[in-house]
């Protein structure tokens, strides 16, 4: 860098090509990290301290407001929708997590082997992957929703009236439960038949000469060597329930629904920031939830990290 | 569980199924079992492109008509605005052509943007020697357990500031260049030979002629693993364009399909005109995957690889 800050009457045309390459060498490693870091600064640093700032004060508009202290805070242990939503997304959690860890890695454990037709199998239970959530959410909509849905036709046959899954209460979690599986499932099983693969086959092979069986190995190799992965993808699924929003959106508005028992905190932030416009409200909600996220996450890992060392 | 017992049981668990293999109970169970879920994974798939051949009367009757009795194209071109329709309401005269190409012309950019910009920075990451290197990445790797809807009225706020507010910028710009993009390219780039980087120095290549002629070709599939699942990210996207468009010639396919839908404004579309709308924007998507399978999988799941 010497080259640089001394004063030269030359001007920087008459520096030895040597060193202006030595200059470049060295700027090099800024100049290409600089257009991600600007971009990300601005977009994606910046915003996460600044809502800390947006959720201390009351906003009157897009430039003006008030700093209330710690009141949006407050506001979070008397607000219904709140209460309403977490226990919705948590009960939903609880249901969505085993089912989607247990169902794909069933399915990963039987198409890593070399059954026929695995490629296909595996094409199609990933397909719902690549569809965007807003089609997701106009399927099932439809689906689910409809008394014209293939359901509803098998219902009149049977005789039992039906209006709809979507009408009802009660029935509002088991439709987002299935769109959520279905949307899912092969995500996660994608993400199993990874960790399988790092299984050595030597382990099972040793395992049945031993005289074991298919289900006391799978219970006593694959799922500890995969404990790892198995958390990982409980974590993720977890992550994800706090943070849907289009599937919910297309099937149940922001409303959430007959009784509310759609409604998710995805939809609560969103409500009021962009609805409500109560941007600061909007911002301790969704501080809220990423703590709430956040804490999930390293319980997880934790109660993983311990079992192994168990 | 108790197929899978009997299955590998009756067949070893790798090697070629030899014909002489008896057929067991247990193989016919698990193939009825893997059946079953791949048609509840199609179905929806299937209806929506079966009603889409479907005029209106034929999805409302019951019972449900499975195979369309007489299919036609009449709702594709009803929808990209070629026939005249009476059945739908196309919010500012805005049809399905036009909101494609809106949709292309995004995510377009910001594929290339981002697979350019996030090669740049995960080579820098993980092949050059600067200071501040590890306390930039960690710093970057930090705010990516924080979840999106943290920043989502900061953004509007600061789009709102910028006048960017009903133009295509704020779905743009900030993906120009993504953490995960930068974090995905930099695990590719280390896997880059250091006597390769080297060699290509001695030769007299500067430190972009290196990136570029030498470490850009090998790490390829990386970038077009990244080219895929941000294309896909961006065609799918919902939140961005709910939130900063509301004139409908600079609508996405997303929203330009939820405002169809009953649920958001305006006179609601009948389902076969839905349906077939959404088949046409996820067309493009799905066939990109049956032709790339293997990039999409490896984009989806990096999160895996430790």
């Amino acid at each position: 860098m010497g080259v640089v800050s001394t004063p030269s009457t030359l001007g920087p045309a008459s520096i030895p090509p040597k060193s202006r390459y030595f200059i470049w060498e060295k700027a090099a490693p800024y100049v290409f990290i600089s257009p991600f870091f600007i971009l990300f600064g601005i977009f994606g640093a910046f915003p996460i301290l600044f809502a800390i700032w947006i959720s201390f004060q009351d906003w009157k508009s897009v430039r003006s407001s008030e700093y209330i202290g710690l009141k949006n805070y407050a506001r979070l242990f008397t607000d219904e929708n709140f209460h309403i939503a977490l226990s919705n997304t948590v009960i939903l959690g609880i249901l969505v997590v085993p089912l989607m860890v247990i169902l794909s890695l069933s399915f990963a454990n039987v198409l890593n082997r070399p059954i026929r037709g695995r490629v296909i199998y595996r094409t199609a239970y990933f397909l719902p992957v690549v569809t965007s959530l807003v089609v997701v959410g106009i399927l099932f909509d439809f689906l689910l929703g409809s008394t014209y849905s293939p359901l509803g036709s098998v219902m009149q046959t049977f005789d039992i009236e039906y209006k709809g899954f979507l009408n009802k209460g009660e029935f509002i979690k088991p439709a987002i439960l299935i769109m959520i599986l279905w949307r899912w499932v092969g995500y996660n099983m994608m993400i199993m038949l990874a960790g399988l693969q790092s299984i050595p086959y030597e382990l099972y092979e040793a395992a049945r000469i031993d005289g074991a069986n298919g289900l006391q190995s799978f219970l006593y190799i694959t799922v500890p060597l995969m404990r790892r992965v198995i958390a990982f993808a409980a974590i993720l699924s977890t992550i994800g329930m706090f943070n849907i929003f289009e599937e919910a959106y297309m099937l149940v508005g922001t409303s959430g629904g007959a009784d509310r028992a759609g409604l998710l905190m995805g939809l609560i932030i969103y409500r009021q920031a962009f609805q409500s416009f109560n941007f600061g409200y909007a911002s301790a909600l969704a501080y809220a939830n990423a703590v709430i996220i956040i804490v999930l996450s390293f319980l997880q890992i934790f109660a993983t990290e311990r079992a192994a060392s168990e | 569980m108790s197929q899978r017992v009997e299955a590998s049981a009756a067949s070893p668990h790798t090697g070629p199924i030899s014909p002489t293999t008896a057929i067991s109970l247990g193989r016919i169970f698990t193939h009825l079992l893997l059946l079953i879920a791949l048609l509840v994974f199609i179905f929806p798939f299937y209806w929506m492109v079966s009603s889409s051949l479907k005029p209106l009367e034929d999805i409302y009757i019951v019972p449900v008509q499975f195979w369309p009795t007489r299919p036609s194209f009449n709702n594709y071109l009803e929808i990209a605005g070629l026939i005249p329709s009476d059945e739908i309401d196309f919010r500012g005269g805005v049809s399905l052509v036009r909101t494609f190409l809106n949709s292309t012309i995004i995510a377009v950019i910001n594929t290339a943007g981002n697979v350019f910009l996030a090669s740049l920075a995960g080579y820098a990451f993980a092949k050059l020697r600067f200071k501040g290197r590890n306390a930039l990445f960690l710093s970057m790797l930090a705010t990516m357990m924080i979840p999106n809807s943290v920043g989502l009225v900061p953004n509007y706020l600061i789009m709102a500031w910028l006048k960017w507010i009903n133009t295509w910028y704020p779905l743009i710009i900030p993906g120009l260049a993504t953490p995960f993009a930068v974090f995905w390219m930099r695990q590719y780039m280390t896997t880059v030979p250091d006597e390769m980087i080297e060699a290509a120095r001695i030769d007299g290549c500067g430190p972009f002629a290196t990136f570029w002629r030498v470490v850009a070709p090998v790490v390829l599939p990386g970038m077009a693993a990244l080219a895929i699942f941000s294309f896909m990210g961006h065609w799918n996207a919902f939140m961005g364009p709910l939130i900063f468009l509301n004139k409908p010639e600079l609508y996405t396919l997303p929203l330009f399909l939820a405002v169809l839908d009953s649920r958001v404004s305006g006179r609601p579309t009948p389902i076969h005109l839905i349906f077939t709308a959404s088949f046409v924007s996820i067309l493009p998507i799905l066939l990109v995957f049956l032709f790339a399978q293997r990039y999409f999988i490896a984009g989806l799941t990096a999160g895996s690889l430790k």
